[in-house]
C-alpha cells in the first residue's frame, strides 16, 4: 500500500508512505501523468481494477491510463479529499491476486482517506499557519528596529534643530561677537559631547590664525602677556590648508594625528577632534573645533550638527564684522557730516554776525544769502530777497550789472579787477556798497556785495567840512588885522621903522602869510572833500594863465629878494582848453610856487606847454631844485605829506596840502598829474590836461 | 579922492580899512553894521562915491544892506564892494546878485585893497 501527496501548486507527486512486502521502500517524486494515482487526483474518485468483469488491463485502456503499475492484479485507490481540494491517494494492491479488494475494503479505504485527508490537511494548516507566524514575528522585528532607527534620527535631528536654533538666535541676539562666540561654542560642545572647543580666526591682515573663542582656555582671562596660542591651532592650519577638498576633519585618536603636539600645555588631556571650516560665499574665515577626552566620541550625526553650527557661527562672524564696518562708516561720516555741520554753522554766525550787511549772489546773479546787517542797512526782510534776481533789487545800479556780467564772462581771474564801490541813499542813509567777484581758480562763482552804513561818517565828514570852513573864516577875521597892521607899519603908515622893527615885522608878516596859505588850502580841501565845489568851465588860454602865474611869482620873488631865471615856452597855435579857470590857475600856482620854494636863488625854472596829442596838452615845469628824495616819494600827494627836512632847509611856509589839491583839481578835468625827480639835481612837473571837457556825468 | 562909506562889525579890522584908505588919501564915513551903514547912506547929504560892507555883521547882513540900498533912488547907482573872509563862489555869487561890482576877500595887503579900489574907482570914473 502506499500513501502519495500532491501539491497543486507544482503538480508534483510525492510518495511519503511506500509498504511492499511489510518493507518500507523509497518512491522518487513524479509529476502528475497518465497513471493510476493521477487518474484519480485528476477525476477525485476511487479507482479499483482486478475485479471479475474486467482484467485490470482491460480496464487502463478504457479508462485511458498509461504506465500502469502493471505488475498488481488488484488495486484500490480512493483520493485524499479536503474541502474541495483532492490532497494525494490512499492505495492498496495487490500482485498474485484478483478480485482481492471487495466493496467494504473500499468502504474501509474511503473512511480512512477522509479521516487521512482530514489529518493532513490539518497538518498543513499548521504548516502555513507556522510559517506565516514566524514570517509575521520578523516583520514585527524589522519594524521595530526601523521605527528605533528612525526616532533616533529624529530624536538626533531635533536636537541638532535645537541646539542650531539656541545658537542662531543667541547669536542674533547680540553683536558682542566675544561673548556670543563662546556661547555658542558652549551649545555645541554640550550638544556633541565634546569638553573643549575653540574658535579661531584669520586675520586677513596678517593672515594669521587666532583665537576668538575657547572654553577651557579663555584667551581674554590669560594673564601672561604673551600672545595666546591653542593647541588645535596646527589642526585648524591643517584644515584650511586643505580647503576645497575637506570641510571637516574627524580625529579618532588625536594621539596618532600628526597635526597635534599633545606635549603642548593643556593638550596632553585630549583624544578625539572634530574640526570644521567657517566659511561664507567661499570665504574661509576661521576653523571651529571640538575636542573630547575620549577616543572616537565624534559621530557622522556630530559633524552634521558641527558644520551646520559652523555655518551660523561663520555668518555671526561676518555679520559682526560688516556691522563694525558700517558702524565705522556711519561713524566716520556722521564725524564729517558734524564736521561740516560745524563748519557751516560757523561760517553762518559769522556772516550774521558781522556788522555790515553781506549779501551773496549766485553764477546767475540769484540772491542766495542775505544777512541779518543787511536785513538792516537795506530795510528788506531776508524772505523777500532771498532768491530773487540781484536786478531786482531796488537801488541797483546798471554799472553794477556791467561789472558783474564782466566778472561772469572773464575765464581768468584779473588781479586789476578787484572790486566795484559805490554809494546808494536809501531813505536819509547814505550806505556804501562794495561788489567782488567770488572766484575759485578760474571758475565764477558769483558776487558778493558789502554794505556798510556810512550815514554818520557821511554826516561826521559834512560837519567836518562845515567846521573847518566855519574855523577858517574865524582865522581870517584876527589874520586880516594881524596882516594889515604889520603891512602897515611896513608901509611906515605909522613913520619910519629901524632896520630891527622892520626885520621883526616882517616876521610877523611872513608867518601871517604862512597862516593865511594854511587856512586857504584848508578851505579849499574842506569844498573839494564836500563835493559842492562845482566846475565853472570856460575855454582858457594855458599861455596866459602860465603868465599869469610866473608874473605873480615875479612879484614874490622881488620881495623877497630871491633871483630865479624863469623861462615859459609856449608852442605856437597851442589850442585853448575847456577849463575852470581859477582852479587851473591854481594848480599851476602850486606847483610853480613848490618850483621856487624848492630851488635855491639862481637856480631856473622852465615852464613848457605843448600839444601832446590831438585831445591833450601837456605843460611841464622843471626846475634846478633840491629834489624829492627817493623814500618821500610815495608820499608827494598825501595830504600834510611834507619832506619837513627840505622844508625847514629851504625855510618854506607850507601845510603839505598844495600838491593833495593840485591831484584833486587836476582829476576834476579829467587830467592827470605826475613827477620826476633827482634829489640835488630838480624836479619836473607833468600835467597832462584834456582839450574838451565832453559831456560832464 | 573918493568919500567912502565903510561897513565892518569887527572894530580892529574898520580902523585898519579906515586907516588904510585915509593913508591913500580918501575920506572915510565908518558904520558897525549893515543897519547903520544902510542909515548913514540915506542920511548923508553927499552921497559916497562907494560903499565897502562886509557881508556877515550883526543886525542886517552886508548883502540885506546892499539889497535895501539898491532898492533907493538916492543909493541905487552908488557901487558897493565886498569885503569878505567868505570866500567860496556861491557867496561871491550872492554878492554880485546883491548888486556888488567887486568882492575883495580878506585877509587883504593894505597897498593891494588900494590898488583895486583905484581900479574900481577908475572903472566907475571918480577918480
Amino acid at each position: 500500500m502506499y500513501l502519495s501527496q500532491y501539491k497543486r501548486e507544482t503538480q508534483e507527486i510525492t510518495f511519503p508512505l511506500y509498504v511492499r512486502n511489510i518493507k518500507e521502500v523509497q518512491l522518487e517524486p513524479r509529476q502528475l501523468n497518465d497513471d493510476e494515482v493521477s487518474f484519480i487526483l485528476r477525476n477525485r474518485r476511487p479507482l479499483s481494477m482486478g475485479s471479475d468483469y474486467f482484467s485490470p488491463d482491460d480496464l487502463r485502456r478504457s479508462l485511458g491510463i498509461r504506465n500502469a503499475e502493471g505488475d498488481v492484479k488488484s488495486y484500490l485507490g480512493v483520493p485524499l479529499i479536503s474541502g474541495d481540494q483532492v490532497l494525494g491517494v490512499l492505495a492498496v494492491r495487490d500482485t498474485k491476486r484478483t478480485r482481492a479488494f471487495g466493496v467494504n475494503s473500499q468502504g474501509i479505504l474511503t473512511t480512512i482517506a477522509a479521516q487521512l485527508a482530514a489529518a493532513i490537511q490539518n497538518a498543513y494548516l499548521f504548516d502555513r499557519i507556522n510559517a506565516f507566524n514566524q514570517e509575521l514575528s520578523l516583520l514585527n522585528r524589522n519594524l521595530e528596529e526601523a521605527v528605533a532607527e528612525r526616532t533616533e534620527e529624529l530624536s538626533e535631528e531635533r536636537d541638532r534643530i535645537n541646539t542650531l536654533y539656541r545658537i542662531t538666535s543667541e547669536l542674533a541676539r547680540t553683536l558682542d561677537l566675544e561673548r556670543v562666540l563662546r556661547r555658542a561654542l558652549e551649545m555645541v560642545a554640550h550638544a556633541v559631547n565634546a569638553a573643549d572647543g575653540v574658535i579661531m580666526q584669520i586675520n586677513p591682515t596678517t593672515d594669521k590664525l587666532h583665537t576668538r573663542a575657547a572654553l577651557a582656555f579663555d584667551p581674554h582671562t590669560n594673564e601672561s602677556d604673551e600672545v595666546f596660542i591653542h593647541p588645535a591651532t596646527a589642526l585648524a592650519a591643517a584644515l584650511i590648508q586643505e580647503q576645497g577638498t575637506e570641510r571637516t576633519i574627524l580625529v579618532d585618536d588625536l594621539r596618532s594625528n600628526e597635526h597635534w603636539d599633545a606635549s603642548l600645555p593643556g593638550a596632553e588631556a585630549y583624544q578625539s577632534a572634530l574640526a570644521v571650516l567657517l566659511e561664507i560665499n567661499d570665504d574661509i574665515l576661521g576653523v571651529m573645533i571640538l575636542l573630547s577626552e575620549e577616543q572616537e566620541v565624534f559621530t557622522q550625526a556630530h559633524v552634521r550638527l558641527a558644520v551646520a553650527a559652523a555655518n551660523q557661527v561663520a555668518a555671526a562672524i561676518n555679520n559682526s564684522d560688516l556691522y563694525y564696518l558700517i558702524r565705522d562708516q556711519a561713524e566716520r561720516l556722521g564725524m564729517l557730516v558734524l564736521a561740516e555741520q560745524e563748519e557751516a554753522q560757523k561760517g553762518n554766525a559769522i556772516l550774521e554776525g558781522i556788522a555790515d550787511g553781506v549779501m551773496l549772489a549766485d553764477a546767475n546773479n540769484e540772491i542766495v544769502r542775505f544777512n541779518s546787517a543787511a536785513e538792516r542797512i537795506l530795510d528788506l526782510p531776508r524772505d523777500r530777497v532771498i532768491g530773487q534776481p540781484l536786478s531786482r533789487l531796488v537801488g541797483l545800479q546798471g554799472r553794477w550789472l556791467m561789472a558783474i556780467n564782466q566778472w561772469a564772462q572773464s575765464a581768468e581771474a584779473d588781479p586789476q579787477e578787484g572790486f566795484l564801490s559805490d554809494q546808494i541813499e536809501i531813505g536819509s542813509k547814505v550806505v556804501n556798497v562794495r561788489l567782488s567777484p567770488v572766484r575759485t581758480d578760474s571758475q565764477f562763482l558769483g558776487t558778493v556785495l558789502v554794505f556798510r552804513d556810512v550815514t554818520k561818517e557821511f554826516e561826521a565828514d559834512r560837519l567836518k567840512s562845515e567846521f573847518i570852513s566855519n574855523v577858517s573864516h574865524e582865522l581870517r577875521t584876527p589874520m586880516t588885522s594881524i596882516k594889515g597892521y604889520a603891512d602897515l607899519l611896513v608901509l611906515g603908515a605909522a613913520g619910519q621903522l629901524s632896520e630891527q622893527q622892520k626885520d621883526f615885522v616882517d616876521k610877523i608878516k611872513a608867518n601871517a602869510d604862512r597862516l593865511g596859505i594854511l587856512v586857504d588850502d584848508l578851505l579849499n580841501i574842506s569844498k573839494l572833500d564836500s563835493g559842492n565845489e562845482r566846475m565853472l568851465l570856460d575855454n582858457i588860454s594855458v599861455g596866459r594863465v602860465l603868465q599869469t602865474v610866473i608874473n605873480n611869482l615875479q612879484g614874490r620873488a622881488e620881495h623877497e629878494h630871491k633871483h630865479l631865471n624863469v623861462t615859459l615856452t609856449v608852442e605856437p597855435n597851442l589850442p585853448e582848453i575847456e577849463a575852470d579857470p581859477g582852479k587851473i590857475t591854481q594848480v599851476f600856482t602850486n606847483i610853480v610856487d613848490n618850483a621856487f620854494n624848492y630851488t635855491y636863488a639862481d637856480g631856473s625854472i622852465e615852464i613848457n606847454a605843448r600839444r601832446e596829442d590831438s585831445d591833450h596838452i601837456l605843460v611841464s615845469v622843471k626846475d634846478t631844485g633840491i629834489g624829492i628824495p627817493d623814500e618821500f616819494k610815495d608820499r608827494i600827494w598825501e595830504r600834510f605829506g611834507r619832506y619837513e627836512e627840505h622844508a625847514l632847509v629851504m625855510d618854506v611856509a607850507g601845510t603839505g596840502l598844495g600838491l593833495p589839491i593840485v591831484k584833486t583839481l587836476v582829476e576834476m578835468h579829467k587830467g592827470q598829474v605826475w613827477f620826476e625827480s633827482e634829489q640835488g639835481k630838480g624836479t619836473t612837473f607833468f600835467v597832462l590836461l584834456p582839450i574838451e571837457q565832453g559831456k560832464r556825468e | 579922492m573918493a568919500h567912502i562909506l565903510v561897513a565892518e562889525d569887527e572894530r580892529d579890522i574898520r580902523e585898519l580899512i579906515n586907516f588904510t584908505l585915509m593913508y591913500a588919501g580918501h575920506t572915510v564915513t565908518q558904520a558897525a553894521n549893515g543897519e547903520e551903514a544902510y542909515e548913514k547912506a540915506m542920511a548923508l547929504e553927499k552921497k559916497p562915491d562907494l560903499i565897502m560892507m562886509d557881508v556877515r555883521m550883526p543886525k542886517m547882513t552886508g548883502y540885506e544892506a546892499c539889497r535895501r540900498m539898491k532898492g533907493e533912488a538916492d543909493l541905487k547907482d552908488i557901487p558897493v564892494v565886498f569885503l569878505s573872509a567868505k570866500g567860496q563862489d556861491e557867496e561871491i555869487q550872492t554878492g554880485i546878485e546883491a548888486g556888488a561890482i567887486a568882492y575883495i576877500l580878506k585877509p587883504f595887503a593894505p597897498e593891494e585893497l588900494n590898488r583895486r579900489l583905484a581900479e574900481i574907482l577908475q572903472q566907475i570914473g571918480t577918480a
